[in-house]
């Protein structure tokens, strides 16, 4: 018997050290060398995301790039949402969770049948990108409509959650108070409140940023056009696709891109930038601006950029 | 007291950035009796007594429609006019471009049906603050994917004739 015992601590303890060494392994795999990779026009964008999404959890340590992935591939909010009441999930991820859902879900809201409608008018009569709004439209009704039927939160409720996630420090909500009609936000908060959010390796969270880098934001324009022009806001959007961001052509983000900004097409954001938002021409320039945003993450002096106006 | 004083500031802050962006006879005008608005699905049936959720909803979904016309048109921070299918109108905020609810209305900026005021009916499609061409004629283009619209206001109640004129002809 005692020799029984002796041979499961044994085991046991091989196996613990099988273990360790093992993540030991895996971190020293991960690590320091995995640089950040500088975008290039030409490499897929899904492959990039992975890269990249890697690479940010092994130079932030212990962040996760996880609930902005989580509540955008979600094919049912509400079933998301009550995952995250029942987990422990970082500060402030249900409350952005259930701002968002009230965001994207809230036409839904207003009219439990509007998306049905507006898809039908749409099938009817066209439109401009009428296809891809279709789609676009199938999707949030499908994902929303849980959400939509339940939620009693109204707007003030709402400006809540984003606050209190802000107070929790959860970069997106950060991002999305001081972009929130932007042109009333003081420029001093604004710049403050950037460095926040750049601080904190979100990708999300810089997708939602970036239009503090247009010519509407506090910063003066840089040469290379990556802050102050109005294509500096996609510059910045497709670097946030580089870090990690959920872009891909079902994501929440490329959904409501196509229905509330006209920003349509047949695949991932950055096609669907190049396809409706911006010339060719354009489209190169911003691919330049984007990838010394990602070098600049990369090298770590995002703020070289950044030069108040 | 605290919550109260808040949200005093959000209203001088929004009723200031209207009159200062959106107000005077220059800022940007929708008729949702346009043929592009008029079936929107939170738009039918709303008016300035509609719910606010609703309201907004369908001050979105018309934000949303322009901006397909217009590109960077009715950016956050924007204001613009909408007038109502029954010809009430009132002011909107673009707090947010991506948000479904994102075109707030600005309290005490509604008017009745066929009172004047506001930033005027048809007095352009945009300007420095919704993007687009601004003009004070008659006759507004509205471009859509395979043409346009060219339409002309017939009387301040938000009446509008158009004449689809599909790509191949515009311009001709």
């Amino acid at each position: 018997m005692k020799k029984t015992t002796k041979l499961s601590l044994s085991v046991v303890a091989l196996l613990a050290i099988i273990a360790a060494s093992y993540a030991l392994f895996a971190q020293g795999s991960n690590s320091p060398s995995t640089a950040l990779p500088v975008s290039t026009a030409s490499t897929s964008s899904v492959a990039k995301s992975q890269e990249s999404t890697a690479s940010v959890s092994s130079s932030t340590g212990s962040r996760k790039a996880i609930p902005s992935t989580d509540y955008s591939t979600a094919k049912n909010i509400n079933a998301y949402i009550a995952s995250l009441s029942s987990a422990s999930s970082p500060p402030g991820t249900l409350e952005i969770a259930q701002a968002k859902a009230w965001d994207e879900c809230g036409s839904l809201i207003a009219r439990p049948n509007s998306g049905k409608l507006y898809i039908a008018d749409l099938q009817a009569n066209g439109g401009k990108y009428a296809e891809f709004r279709i789609k676009a439209l199938q999707q949030i009704d499908e994902r929303c409509k849980d959400f939509a039927f339940t939620t009693q939160l109204k707007r003030n409720d709402v400006e809540n959650l984003y606050k209190n996630a802000a107070k929790e420090g959860n970069a997106e909500a950060i991002a999305r108070n001081l972009t929130n009609g932007i042109s009333t936000t003081p420029a001093d908060k604004v710049q403050q409140e950037v460095m926040q959010v750049l601080s904190a390796n979100d990708p999300a969270a810089l997708f939602t940023a970036a239009d503090a880098f247009s010519d509407r934001g506090p910063f003066e324009m840089t040469p290379g056009g990556e802050v102050g022009t109005t294509n500096s806001k996609y510059a910045w959007q497709l670097a946030a696709c580089d870090q990690g961001m959920d872009c891909s052509a079902s994501s929440a983000v490329v959904n409501q891109s196509c229905i509330y900004m006209g920003i349509c097409g047949p695949g991932d954001y950055r096609t669907n930038v190049q396809y409706s938002a911006v010339s060719p021409a354009n489209y190169q320039e911003i691919t330049k601006a984007e990838n010394n945003i990602n070098r600049a993450i990369a090298d770590g002096n995002v703020q070289s950029l950044l030069n108040h106006k | 007291m605290k919550k109260l004083i808040v949200r005093w500031a959000i209203c001088f802050l929004l009723i200031g950035n209207a009159s200062a962006l959106g107000g005077g006879g220059k800022g940007l005008s929708i008729q949702t009796t346009l043929p592009i608005y008029k079936n929107l699905s939170n738009v039918v049936g709303t008016d300035n007594s509609s719910d606010e959720t609703i309201q907004t909803a369908g001050a979105t979904q018309v934000a949303a429609v322009y901006r397909l016309s217009v590109a960077e048109g009715l950016p956050a921070g924007a204001t613009f006019r909408i007038v109502w299918q029954d010809g009430s109108s009132e002011s909107i905020f673009v707090a947010s471009t991506t948000s479904s609810l994102g075109a707030v209305p600005i309290p005490g900026s509604q008017k009745a049906a066929g009172a004047s005021g506001g930033s005027g009916s048809g007095s352009g499609t945009g300007g420095s603050n919704g993007g687009g061409s601004g003009s004070d004629s008659p006759t507004q283009t509205f471009p859509e994917a395979n043409g346009s619209w060219a339409c002309t206001s017939s009387d301040s109640g938000g009446t509008w004739n158009c004449t689809w004129f599909p790509d191949a002809t515009t311009g001709a």
